[in-house]
């Protein structure tokens, strides 16, 4: 080690040392203390709810006669249901994307679109997120969900230096499934089906690492200078699967998104169902996509 | 106290989960509230990522394969967590935090207080990448390939967030001459 990294190195366990000298070691037991009793009881209650919940079942078969197969049972109003679904959604009307949208969000969100971490309302990325809470701590990262509408204006492809224009539909989606075999993409779970009448691929996006090379959505405005330009980008983050519609929309394709995560106490599944409702609530507007910049 | 000391001896299934993760959570808490402490801008938030870190590993303890990885698991959620939870994530890889006890002082490689400070703040400024290449190569002692690892990308890109956090930092340190 020479005496600039030695330096370094001393300066940062020096400033490592003075962080951990001005720890409140009292404070901080307490507050886990508190964290794990708020845990337990979680625990319990959820073990209630689930009883709770067992008992109402058989409760319930019992008094259809036990048989759950007749068919000449009654029907609850509405027709069949999940067993969880999402609360009456809120309706959106989009004001500066770059595709005039409406859409109805799963039950889940609401509000308007804010400011996220990745994003922000703008003619490129519309953006909504779940707040569970509001620190930025691994626990509100596992418990986030989002979704998006986005209009990349660039990618990255892998061996290639800089950004590179957005091509059509087709290739758009040939360029992802490249990143199979480059990146560490891993692509499930894939259905063709159409968004307000446009050609629509759907599949669900999972990272094993995060390439340095390669992103296939940046629809985020110049980043500021103390970040690289590539990671103004988006690439499906490890733990966290992307479910992704590439909408054929004319020139450069539309993108929409959902994400949460897979230990969520929500299931992917249900996610998914809420995103295929979601994009049949979808109503595009007639101005097309410009061309890529 | 090593971590096996803590969790990898004998009979320690017959601990309770919380009494396991309090006894880590004594011999770790400082040490994680360090580490984070340089990837993040204050203590208070580092504190807090080092809480989150704990309180998922209560919750999960169940969950946990391995127990004696529990470790592992701690020094992931916190590198994890203090590089934003955004899109990174560390492979399993043990690595203890060095044991603060054992730093040498500043003024025995001819730096003072201010140059200390003012270095240290050089290093909160660089772009987010370049700082967690710092912290991980100069605080933790892992290896480019290491790095890379952790932080899922190429060695050369280490190399290169290296070299520019390097010639930054250089350049501030001439400055003193």
């Amino acid at each position: 080690m020479n005496d600039y990294e030695l330096a370094l190195a001393t300066a940062l366990r020096a400033e490592a040392e003075e962080i951990a000298m001005s720890i409140d070691s009292h404070r901080a037991t307490d507050e886990f203390e508190s964290r794990m009793e708020h845990a337990d009881r979680s625990r319990r209650a959820v073990y209630w709810v689930a009883a709770a919940a067992a008992v109402v079942v058989i409760g319930v078969a019992a008094l259809l006669g036990g048989n759950w197969s007749d068919e000449s049972a009654p029907v609850m109003p509405g027709g069949p249901t999940r067993s969880n679904p999402p609360a009456a959604g809120t309706t959106y009307t989009s004001t500066s994307f770059v595709v005039p949208f409406t859409v109805t969000l799963p039950g889940w969100l609401s509000g308007p679109p804010g400011p996220g971490q990745n994003g922000q309302t703008s003619s490129r990325n519309v953006y909504w997120e779940t707040r569970p809470c509001t620190s930025t701590s691994q626990d509100c990262w596992h418990r986030k969900r989002a979704v998006a509408f986005s209009s990349p204006f660039a990618i990255y492809r892998p061996g290639t230096a800089g950004p590179q224009p957005v091509p059509n539909y087709e290739d758009y989606l040939a360029f992802l499934d490249s990143l199979e075999t480059t990146s560490g993409l891993s692509i499930t779970e894939r259905a063709s089906t159409s968004v307000d009448g446009r050609p629509t691929t759907v599949m669900t996006l999972t990272a094993s690492r995060t390439p340095d090379d390669a992103r296939p959505l940046c629809d985020q405005s110049e980043g500021t200078a103390k970040f690289d330009k590539l990671d103004d980008c988006m690439f499906p983050e490890v733990g966290r699967p992307l479910r992704l519609a590439v909408v054929n929309n004319g020139t450069t394709p539309l993108v929409i998104w959902l994400t949460g995560a897979t230990d969520d106490a929500t299931d992917w599944p249900t996610l998914t169902q809420d995103f295929s409702t979601m994009l049949s609530s979808v109503r595009l507007g007639a101005t097309p996509l410009p061309t890529a910049s | 106290m090593t971590d096996r000391n803590v969790v990898g001896q004998p009979g320690v299934a017959a601990l309770s989960t919380r009494a396991v993760v309090t006894e880590l959570f004594h011999h770790h808490y400082r040490r994680l509230v360090s580490l984070a402490g340089l990837m993040v801008d204050d203590r208070e938030t580092a504190e807090e990522v080092v809480q989150d870190a704990f309180e998922a590993l209560y919750r999960h303890w169940p969950r946990l394969r391995d127990p004696e990885a529990a470790v592992m698991y701690l020094n992931r959620s916190v590198a994890n967590g203090s590089r934003s939870w955004v899109r990174r994530r560390m492979t399993e890889r043990a690595y203890v935090v060095p044991d603060a006890g054992t730093v040498t002082s500043a003024e025995t490689v001819g730096m003072d207080r201010s140059q200390r400070a003012e270095l240290v703040d050089a290093v909160r400024q660089l772009p987010r990448r370049q700082r967690e290449v710092v912290v991980l190569r100069y605080f933790l002692d892992l290896s480019e390939a290491q790095i890379a690892d952790w932080l899922g990308v190429s060695t050369g890109a280490v190399k290169r967030h290296a070299f520019r956090a390097n010639a930054t930092l250089q350049k501030r340190m001439e400055a003193w001459v």
